[in-house]
């Protein structure tokens, strides 16, 4: 009976949603079922005709940069294996995982096989692996928040849960922060560097280290939206960078006080107060001198399948030879809007070279400290829940589907 | 079905590192996964902030990804309702949203209040109140128009145990709206 119910209300919809029929029509002929059906069918219709919620242009830009944010970090955190080890691993994991399995005895020597080639390929194939070894060895560093003003949120891995900080918070490698709509902070690095975040800003940490003899000390920010004002100490050694990422800009310098700014349609305006900077777009190298800015429109849709022209480098004057400059054209420069050295109010000098966002910066919601910590081993998501290697069709992880007294669905497994 | 080989071709090309086949699985999902997050928090600035997350998270975990003929939409599916869960218990939110009890009035003429009232914020509280299974029905079959076939595909049931969650769902549905609250 029951049964024969869902099929007669399923089919009474399936009618009605294909745009033929009435209800009227539908109940009469099943009338000894009408009183229960015409509330369900007239449920379902008038949901069925609801306009479809929709994100907004801007908000959707601004998830799609994030997530193609987090993936080029991704990328540039992470070894890239080629594709013929990586299929040589996949066809050895498949040989002895296939239907019906494989005997362990050999698919623990092919397994210990595919592992000792790849630490060859490791070892021997990719340059500038992390893998540095003896004194040039690089060592992870840090940096702390400081003038924490408003709402400051951390996420501490890319996917991790956001969480409400305070000053003197510490922060490292592959930590991200936000300031809400109306708040601001300071990052202060470990080589005496500072960025300030105005409101509405977002960056990721995306490397902050140093050789052990502290050599080489890198910087390297990657900011999703926003602006932020850096102010770079002279760094010690040619070896040594500060790099802010952007949608299409990567800023580098040596020494020199500048301001990025990222609109929510992934406009990069960079400018110069102090010092000199240069900016790679596309390969092409641009010199930006104090009180000059350079404004880099949103990547195109063909951009995104070349990612190294959506990267820019700024290299300080000194860092190269400046006979490579020879015929790069100049940055489109605004004059009248940059030539402020007078005015050493930061707020005013950045205003002046930042372009404005078409739209609001998006707020966040303030997050209350999560006494749960991340993702738990019991989380489907986490890396060591023992389903998360297999295809997701899990268990409904939400309350059972039935009322108290009843069996499961017995249709629930095919 | 071509869907299952494009979804394939698709995490293929991603886990190979092509920059391009990510962003199209953002372009091509995050409609569903923005409606469905939106029906499960009511409101638009958390909605879209969470689909962001969404899809942050499926960056980090697209290698993970084993791809076996079910649809990459369940994958984000799963990841979405986390994600909410996630938020629910961070901001201390109920999952359970409160109707609007002033919406189903009209002494003798419930169908009429009820039609009067039904909008995607009210859609939004009412769902609230199900289980996620009769949740997932509703917005994939009314909301995203898919076929019986379609929702047993995404949701990993049977033909059968659709239509009875289809059923139990609007049932409920009709409930909730007509009392105006929860049970």
């Amino acid at each position: 009976m029951k049964h024969h119910l869902d099929d007669i209300l399923d089919n009474c919809l399936v009618e009605l949603l294909a745009g033929g029929g009435s209800v009227e029509e539908c109940l009469s002929r099943y009338p000894e079922h009408a009183n229960s059906l015409r509330p369900l069918l007239d449920g379902a219709l008038r949901a069925s005709r609801l306009a479809l919620p929709e994100m907004t242009p801007s908000a959707s830009k601004v998830a799609k940069r994030r997530m193609m944010a987090a993936w080029d970090e991704k990328q540039h955190r992470e070894l890239r294996i080629p594709l013929a080890l990586r299929e040589f691993v996949a066809r050895v994991g498949s040989s002895v995982g296939g239907p019906g399995g494989g005997e362990a005895p050999l698919r623990g020597t092919l397994l210990v096989t595919a592992a000792m080639a790849l630490a060859v390929v490791l070892l021997t194939v990719l340059p500038g692996t992390l893998l540095e070894i003896g004194r040039y060895r690089k060592v992870p560093q840090t940096a702390v928040l400081a003038d924490v003003a408003g709402v400051v949120e951390v996420q501490r891995g890319t996917g991790d849960v956001w969480r409400v900080a305070s000053t003197d918070i510490m922060l490292k490698s592959g930590h991200h922060v936000r300031t809400g709509s109306v708040s601001s902070v300071t990052l202060r690095f470990f080589d005496g560097s500072r960025t300030v975040l105005s409101p509405g800003t977002e960056v990721s940490l995306t490397e902050l280290s140093s050789r052990r003899d502290g050599a080489s000390r890198t910087v390297i920010l990657n900011q999703l939206v926003g602006q932020t004002e850096n102010h770079v100490v002279k760094l010690v050694d040619a070896a040594s960078r500060f790099e802010v990422h952007t949608p299409t800009t990567v800023a580098e310098v040596r020494g020199t006080e500048f301001t990025v700014n990222v609109s929510e349609d992934g406009t990069t305006s960079v400018s110069v107060r102090e010092g000199s900077v240069g900016v790679t777009i596309g390969g092409t190298t641009q010199v930006l001198a104090a009180g000059q800015f350079a404004s880099v429109p949103p990547p195109s849709p063909t951009a995104e399948s070349s990612p190294a022209a959506t990267w820019v480098s700024i290299e300080a004057p000194d860092a190269f030879d400046k006979s490579e400059l020879a015929g790069i054209a100049r940055p489109t420069v605004t004059p009248s809007a940059a030539a402020e050295p007078d005015q050493t109010a930061a707020s005013t000098a950045t205003a002046s070279a930042t372009t404005s966002a078409p739209e609001p910066t998006p707020t966040w919601d303030e997050v209350a400290d999560d006494p749960d910590g991340p993702l738990d081993k019991d989380h489907p998501e986490h890396p060591e829940h023992p389903e998360q290697p297999t295809h997701p069709g899990l268990p409904d992880q939400a309350e059972p589907d039935v009322p108290p007294g009843r069996d499961k669905d017995k249709d629930k497994n095919k | 079905m071509s869907g299952s080989t494009d979804d394939a071709a698709l995490v293929a090309r991603a886990q190979q590192g092509d920059r391009s086949a990510v962003a199209e699985i953002y372009e091509r999902h995050h409609p569903a996964i923005y409606r469905y997050i939106f029906y499960r928090v009511g409101d638009t600035p958390t909605a879209e902030d969470l689909t962001g997350t969404v899809f942050v998270r499926v960056v980090e975990n697209i290698d993970r990804f084993v791809y076996r003929g079910r649809p990459l939409l369940t994958w984000l599916y799963t990841i979405a309702r986390n994600v909410v869960v996630d938020h629910h218990r961070r901001t201390g939110g109920a999952a359970a949203v409160p109707l609007d009890e002033r919406v189903v009035t009209g002494e003798g003429d419930v169908e009429r209040a009820a039609e009067r009232a039904l909008s995607q914020q009210r859609l939004a509280a009412a769902l609230s109140h199900l289980t996620e299974d009769q949740r997932q029905v509703i917005l994939l079959k009314f909301i995203e128009g898919m076929s019986n076939e379609e929702v047993a595909e995404t949701l990993g049931k049977t033909i059968g145990a659709v239509k009875s969650l289809q059923h139990r769902a609007l049932a409920a549905l009709q409930r909730i709206l007509s009392d105006g609250g929860g049970r």
